[in-house]
């Protein structure tokens, strides 16, 4: 089990963009069952007006995915021991194969079920499922990410800036 | 139908001051919203995301930049679309590439 404070020592993301609230479930290396609680005083629902029909209130499925993404890097850095660093940075590189069967609303708490298929050489894949009490609202085939040290990603994003 | 939007990386966004507090990096996921808000502009009624087919990220943006969708959408005529889309920087490289399926908003109510 992972709560905030373990959280935070191995995510580099700051409030409001942690969104993950607390590992219930982590067999080391393999799997890994972490939950985040979704409010109305989140970011997301500021601009909503008054009025609106329910769905509108759905949690965007990019946050979701975040999420996901997140609760996915926790397993692999607790795997690895590696705690935040300013040198290294951890990036979503493909999302495959992800079906979303239902919604999110505030008061829902979601469960994301990740699973590593894989890890060689700073690349991993995962696969994984998300719930609502009982219900799957989101299953993802694979996501894969990969360990950057933090100056190949600012040279990357200079070189894009220019390239035509 | 093919559509064309541009938009800029907000630094007002509050997500971007967690992502990351030590350096800013516009989240990658968000060129989901991007393209759906594109597609909406387009006039197909409310429409939902029910599968993401593929997402591939490229090159990170920075704050400040300016990006452009580029997206192509075609109907099966039973309200389901599939959308193929192209996030760049303008004058510069793709950001993320995205295939999804959207659909009308009552799916998930049946």
């Amino acid at each position: 089990m992972l709560d905030m404070p373990d959280i935070r020592r191995l995510l580099p993301h700051g409030h409001p963009m942690l969104l993950v609230d607390r590992v219930v479930a982590l067999e080391r290396g393999r799997a890994i069952t972490g939950t985040k609680a979704i409010t109305f005083s989140e970011p997301c629902y500021r601009q909503l007006s008054m009025n609106l029909p329910l769905e509108q209130y759905a949690y965007p499925v990019s946050l979701l995915l975040e999420s996901f993404g997140q609760t996915a890097a926790l397993l692999w850095l607790h795997a690895v021991g590696q705690n935040v660093s300013n040198d290294r940075v951890l990036m979503l590189v493909t999302v495959q194969d992800c079906r979303i069967d239902g919604r999110a609303l505030p008061g829902d708490v979601l469960r994301h079920v990740v699973r590593l298929v894989q890890v060689a050489a700073g690349v991993a894949v995962f696969e994984g499922e998300t719930y609502v009490e009982s219900s799957r609202i989101v299953s993802v085939g694979s996501l894969i990410a990969v360990m950057r040290s933090r100056g190949d990603v600012d040279r990357t994003g200079a070189r894009a800036a220019k390239v035509v | 139908m093919a559509i064309r939007a541009t938009a800029h990386v907000d630094l007002t966004n509050p997500y971007m001051e967690g992502h990351f507090p030590s350096f800013q990096i516009y989240p990658g996921v968000f060129h989901l919203e991007n393209v759906a808000h594109a597609v909406a502009a387009a006039g197909l009624g409310p429409l939902q995301l029910v599968e993401v087919r593929s997402m591939r990220f490229g090159a990170p943006l920075f704050a400040g930049r300016i990006f452009e969708v580029q997206a192509t959408i075609i109907g099966s005529g039973e309200g389901i679309y599939d959308v193929e889309a192209s996030c760049h920087q303008v004058g510069g490289a793709e950001c993320a590439s995205v295939k999804l399926v959207m659909q009308g908003a009552a799916s998930f109510d049946a």
